[in-house]
């Protein structure tokens, strides 16, 4: 990425003027990571937004805040009962990028290996983006598809991210497979679970890295929903329901291996889900 | 034409004033002030050599635009050390054989620093994942951890910070 000009900018109401004002060629910059896979050479006026104050963690009625300039790391050290981004963010390349790279850069700009969005389709809970006027949008609608999201982004600045915390009865899996530590991903999965009275209430499953952009498993969500949650429901999953996906196999794996990781890493993430949710191990 | 622009930042404790590009990374400008113990490595995030401390936090410099790093504080391996005398750091490195071709040492000991004065007494664990964007191919880890381990066992016996 070129970059012509930058400027800092110290409130959200003046980002977004700036934002209007600059047009085309403007480009946020949070951690800035980012840059290095922008090929355009097309010159870019950044504006930086690390110094407005939409930073930190904060948990109030069931709900964690995460301000969209907090950093991967902040989410891997953040404790309180019911998180469990600090997983997401452990799987994160390394504590140098951590440090650096914020979780509102990682889902705005959605690569194909971004961790956290496929994270946040399954934990459910909304953003908070502000453009001409602020608006608090589910995350299931902005990352509905590529459209929607790129569309809810448009010459906004996400504010914060809400999820919910997480308690009895409820369990979240995620699995990243990596060919080294420091990879991107080829197969990123998640889940998350409710369990009432023995029986799976909810389940969602997301994946991600071996599709341009993560989706969410409805077909095999729905053949597992009011299944007794033992090994069973894992077991009798009907993974005929990944057929109609066109899995892109990374890092030089063949699409039989690829489809053969996808299942395992699916299976791993919905039983850690449930023996979270049941309290036992599965 | 490219615009120069004017930033300022802390470094090593004292405040210097930079003309840059604004498309220069931190890397760039460190060095080309002569500040040569921060290495180039990858390029792209991936190895460590490059580490510098920003505000507290090690960050890789080859990712880091030389404007983000305005009005914040910057520390290089060159600002540890007191004269001839090592940082415990430096020294716990050198008494586990933890240094070989030393490309990464100065890197390395910049993540441990940032480790440290966040939390004096990290367990192995803690270690591992503190460190681990410092690829070393010389030594297998293994040393590194160890000198690691010996500085964090010294400040839980109340040695020096
Ligand atoms: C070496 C390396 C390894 C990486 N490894 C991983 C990995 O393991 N997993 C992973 O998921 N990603 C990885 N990435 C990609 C990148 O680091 C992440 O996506 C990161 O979270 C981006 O955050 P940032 O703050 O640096 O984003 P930026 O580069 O600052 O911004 C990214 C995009 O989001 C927009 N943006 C940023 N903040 C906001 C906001 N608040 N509101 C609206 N738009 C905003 C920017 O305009 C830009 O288009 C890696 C990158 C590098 C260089």
């Amino acid at each position: 990425m070129k970059i012509h000009d930058f400027v800092f900018a110290t409130k959200i109401s003046e980002a977004c003027e700036l934002l209007r004002k600059t047009g085309e060629s403007a480009y946020l910059i949070a951690g800035g990571t980012s840059t290095f896979f922008v090929k355009s050479r097309a010159p870019r006026n950044v504006i930086d937004i690390n110094r407005l104050p939409l930073k930190g963690i904060a948990k109030k009625d069931g709900v964690f805040k995460i301000g969209a300039c907090t950093t991967v790391n902040e989410l891997m050290k953040y404790k309180a009962a019911g998180w469990v981004l600090n997983r997401v963010a452990l799987r994160f390349v390394n504590q140098q990028v951590r440090n650096i790279s914020t979780i509102g850069g990682n889902v705005a700009k959605v690569f194909y290996w971004c961790d956290f969005p496929v994270a946040l389709r399954v934990l459910e809970g909304t953003l908070t983006l502000t453009g001409s006027a602020t608006h608090r949008v589910k995350i299931s609608e902005v990352f509905h598809n590529i459209t929607a999201q790129k569309a809810a982004f448009k010459n906004a600045i996400l504010e914060y991210i809400e999820i919910p915390q997480l308690t009895k009865g409820m369990g979240f899996g995620y699995a990243k497979e990596t060919r080294t530590s420091e990879g991107f991903s080829s197969v990123t999965a998640a889940a998350f679970v409710q369990v009432e009275h023995g029986l799976i209430a909810d389940v969602r499953i997301a994946l991600g890295a071996v599709l341009p952009f993560p989706l969410r498993m409805f077909d095999l969500e729905a053949s597992l929903k009011g299944k007794k949650a033992d090994r069973s429901a894992v077991e009798g999953m009907n993974f005929q329901k990944l057929d109609k996906y066109n899995l892109t196999p990374r890092e030089g794996m063949t699409p039989e291996y690829c489809r053969h990781l996808v299942e395992v890493k699916i299976a791993d993430v919905v039983s850690a889900a449930l023996a979270e949710a049941t309290g036992g191990s599965l | 034409m490219m615009k120069m622009k004017k930033i300022s930042f802390t470094l090593n404790g004292v405040e210097k004033e930079f003309e840059i590009d604004p498309n220069e990374r931190l890397l760039a400008l460190l060095r080309r002030n002569g500040y040569k113990g921060t290495k180039y490595g990858c390029l792209e995030g991936a190895c460590g050599a490059c580490t510098v401390i920003m505000d507290g936090k090690a960050v890789a410099s080859c990712l880091v635009f030389a404007f983000q790093a305005q009005g914040r504080s910057i520390v290089t391996i060159e600002g540890l050390g007191d004269g001839p005398e090592l940082h415990e750091i430096q020294q716990a490195l050198i008494d586990e054989g933890a240094v070989q071709c030393g490309y990464c040492t100065p890197g390395m000991v910049l993540s441990a620093k940032a480790m440290f004065d966040e939390n004096p007494t990290p367990d192995e664990e803690t270690i591992k994942v503190q460190m681990d964007g410092n690829l070393c191919r010389c030594t297998g880890y293994e040393k590194i951890w160890s000198a690691m381990k010996k500085v964090s066992a010294s400040h839980r016996n109340g040695g020096k910070r």
